[in-house]
């Protein structure tokens, strides 16, 4: 499947193709207080705020730095009652490219935000769940 | 008055005693002596008695008339009228007799039986025969009728006589008996007197002697104390307490011996504690006597190092004189190399200003390829965005193109081409701005080398100033150096002069030091002796022994 692959410490995640909205550039984002830390602020998209996920700090509770390769992943969650949206501030975002399907149902038990994992060229990659990322309550997009 | 002196106290009042009681008993002897003679049938008592009894005995009583009766006799008996006239003046003359002597013993003679025995009974006999020779017999006297004279003689005359006479005789009578009583009581007086003065002087003289007794003891045992205690003092022993109880002349000599006892003890306790202290600070003298003769022994040793100090000087200054000299020629020699320096310095001078110049504009030049550089940066900055942009337009795409399915393969296709040339894009201009940077630090690293050169250089020019003013310095010192090593020498022969008194006063100081050591050395002697002396007083005074 094409997915797209960022790395986050040297350690290599890809999120699949297909929920992926779309990748913008890194900019500066509405902070939202009362929010968990992991929430890095709210994004403009498209006539719509959108909460943005440091996806650094909630997998490993560091933030994310800031670089030329820094993207926000605007990603739809398809489970719920509608399709929810909202980003993902990547610290690397590296390319997109096809993986290997073959063991993308190995689950670790306890791991939420993952979704799998695949060896590409023999290195892992761990697929991301976009789902988990955001838990469901108290997030939704607001339409301006 | 000397052997009066020497006499001790004891015999001295013995003397006194005995004085008193001779004087006393000699007394006594007078006083016998004379009650001896004037007592009653004493010597002088026996004398007056005789003589009394012989004028009784001569002369015819006043108060007995038998004169008067003798001469009624007579004048009986008178042929002549002129002894008649006589013996009739005679009666009269008896009768004033008589009358004045009678007078006398009537006023005198105390009332009683003689008293009235003389006065009444001899006195009224005596009366009427003085009347009857007055009134009977005178007048017939002259009448010359010697029968009528005679038996008035004869008869009433001798009768009135008569009884005059034994009244007389009853008045002396009576007269004996008093005398007798009279005698007999003076006696007893007398013996009395004499018992009385015996006894008087006996208890006198002995209540003298125990009173002298009494007085020697109680004197001669105070001044046995005071002589004890004088003797105890004299052979050192200073605690004896005089009990000096007596109040008289005895007790304050007493009480000042024990006065005079405890200021000597206190004086002598005193004189010790001094003598100690004497003793100490002698010796503290002397440590800082021997101190003193050691410093001025160093005195000594000082100056002569200070004198062979200065002749040192004085040598050294001569050849300092010389080395002026030296100096002189040397300083000469300098100013012309100086001079030649400032020459070549000149041409140097000018060598490096044609550098700085040539430095400043190499310096522009690097200048102006940095900028480019700067440019060249921004370029590649908008290249690199470009690329960027690019790269997220491709991933984009592909996700896009993903999502249609079929549709989308030809321009996935595409999106991975142009994310091919993006990074393409993005490689070169990394290049770029390697590059870039590299020649950044090439230029940054010239203008600093040709900033530190320029620096250099001016520096060296400022250098060559300043060394091109101190060779002009060096030439103007040099030429005043001359006359100052002229005023040198100077100074090197005042100095040499300098070091020749020193020299002279540091002689002077030392035989000033040696006078010091001898002095400080008759001062050790005089410690010493000081020493001694106290160490002889404290001998002296070790012999007493004080209380406390």
């Amino acid at each position: 499947m094409l997915a797209l692959c960022l790395s986050i410490r040297d350690e290599l995640y890809a999120i699949p193709a297909r929920d992926v909205v779309e990748v913008v550039p890194q900019v500066l984002l509405r902070s939202l207080p009362g929010a968990p830390s992991y929430v890095a602020g709210l994004l403009a998209y498209r006539s719509a705020l959108l909460p943005v996920v440091d996806l650094s700090r909630r997998l490993i509770d560091v933030a994310s730095r800031s670089r030329l390769s820094t993207r926000i992943v605007v990603v739809e969650r398809a489970s719920g009652a509608e399709p929810v949206r909202y980003g993902l501030l990547v610290e690397r975002v590296s390319d997109i490219r096809r993986l290997p399907d073959a063991s993308a149902q190995h689950v670790q038990a306890g791991a939420a935000f993952l979704a799998g994992s695949v060896l590409d060229k023999g290195i892992a990659v761990q697929l991301l769940n976009v789902d988990a990322l955001l838990p469901a309550s108290g997030m939704s997009e607001e339409r301006i | 008055m000397d052997k009066i002196n020497q006499l001790k106290l004891s015999a001295k009042l013995l003397i006194l005693t005995l004085v008193v009681l001779s004087g006393l008993t000699l007394f006594a002897a007078v006083a016998f002596d004379t009650l001896d003679a004037v007592r009653v049938h004493g010597t002088l008592y026996e004398e007056i008695q005789d003589d009394n009894e012989l004028i009784a005995d001569v002369m015819p009583p006043p108060l007995y008339v038998v004169e008067a009766y003798l001469t009624a006799h007579e004048l009986a008996a008178a042929r002549d009228k002129r002894e008649s006239a006589m013996l009739i003046e005679r009666v009269r003359l008896l009768r004033r007799e008589y009358d004045e002597r009678h007078g006398h013993w009537a006023s005198r003679l105390p009332s009683g039986a003689l008293r009235s025995a003389l006065v009444n009974d001899a006195h009224v006999t005596a009366v009427e025969l003085f009347d009857a020779l007055e009134q009977e017999l005178i007048p017939i006297a002259g009448a010359q009728d010697p029968g009528a004279a005679y038996a008035l003689v004869t008869g009433p005359i001798k009768r009135a006589y008569g009884k005059h006479r034994s009244a007389i005789d009853r008045v002396v009578k009576l007269t004996k008996d008093l005398h007798a009583a009279q005698e007999s009581s003076a006696e007893a007086l007398v013996e009395l007197r004499r018992n009385e003065m015996l006894a008087v002087a006996g208890s006198v003289g002995l209540l003298v002697a125990l009173l002298a007794w009494f007085t020697v003891r109680s004197v001669t045992r105070r001044i046995a104390i005071g002589v004890h205690a004088a003797e105890k003092v004299a052979n050192g022993d200073l605690t004896d307490r005089i009990d000096a109880d007596a109040d008289d002349e005895t007790g304050t000599l007493l009480r000042a011996l024990r006065r005079m006892t405890q200021s000597l003890s206190s004086l002598i306790y005193r004189v010790k504690q001094s003598s100690v202290t004497l003793m100490s600070t002698a010796t503290q003298i002397s440590a800082t006597s021997m101190e003193q003769e050691a410093t001025v022994n160093n005195l000594s040793s000082s100056t002569a190092e200070i004198a062979a100090a200065v002749k040192e000087i004085s040598a050294t200054s001569q050849e300092l004189g010389s080395t002026l000299q030296e100096i002189n020629l040397a300083s000469v020699r300098a100013s012309s190399l100086a001079e030649r320096g400032r020459v070549g310095l000149g041409e140097m001078d000018a060598t490096m200003r044609r550098l700085s110049g040539s430095t400043g504009s190499i310096s522009t030049k690097l200048s102006v390829i940095r900028e480019k550089a700067s440019d060249i940066n921004g370029v590649v900055t908008t290249i690199t965005k470009v690329a960027d942009q690019t790269n997220l337009l491709s991933v984009n795409a592909a996700i896009e193109a993903e999502k249609a399915g079929e549709y989308g393969l030809g321009f996935l296709v595409v999106a991975r081409e142009i994310r091919r040339l993006a990074d393409q894009s993005a490689v070169a201009t990394l290049d770029i701005e390697q590059m870039v940077r590299h020649m950044h630090a090439a230029v940054s690293a010239g203008v600093m080398e040709m900033d530190k050169f320029a620096d250099e250089v001016r520096g060296s020019v400022s250098t060559v100033a300043d060394i091109n003013g101190q060779l002009g310095e060096i030439i103007e010192e040099v030429q005043r150096l001359g006359g100052r090593i002229e005023s040198v020498s100077e100074g090197m022969s005042s100095q040499a002069q300098g070091a020749a008194q020193i020299s002279e006063a540091m002689s002077r100081l030392t035989e000033s030091a040696r006078q010091t050591a001898s002095s400080v050395k008759e001062f050790n002697s005089a410690t010493h002796s000081l020493r001694e002396a106290v160490s002889g007083l404290k001998e002296e005074i070790s012999s007493f022994t004080v209380a406390g």
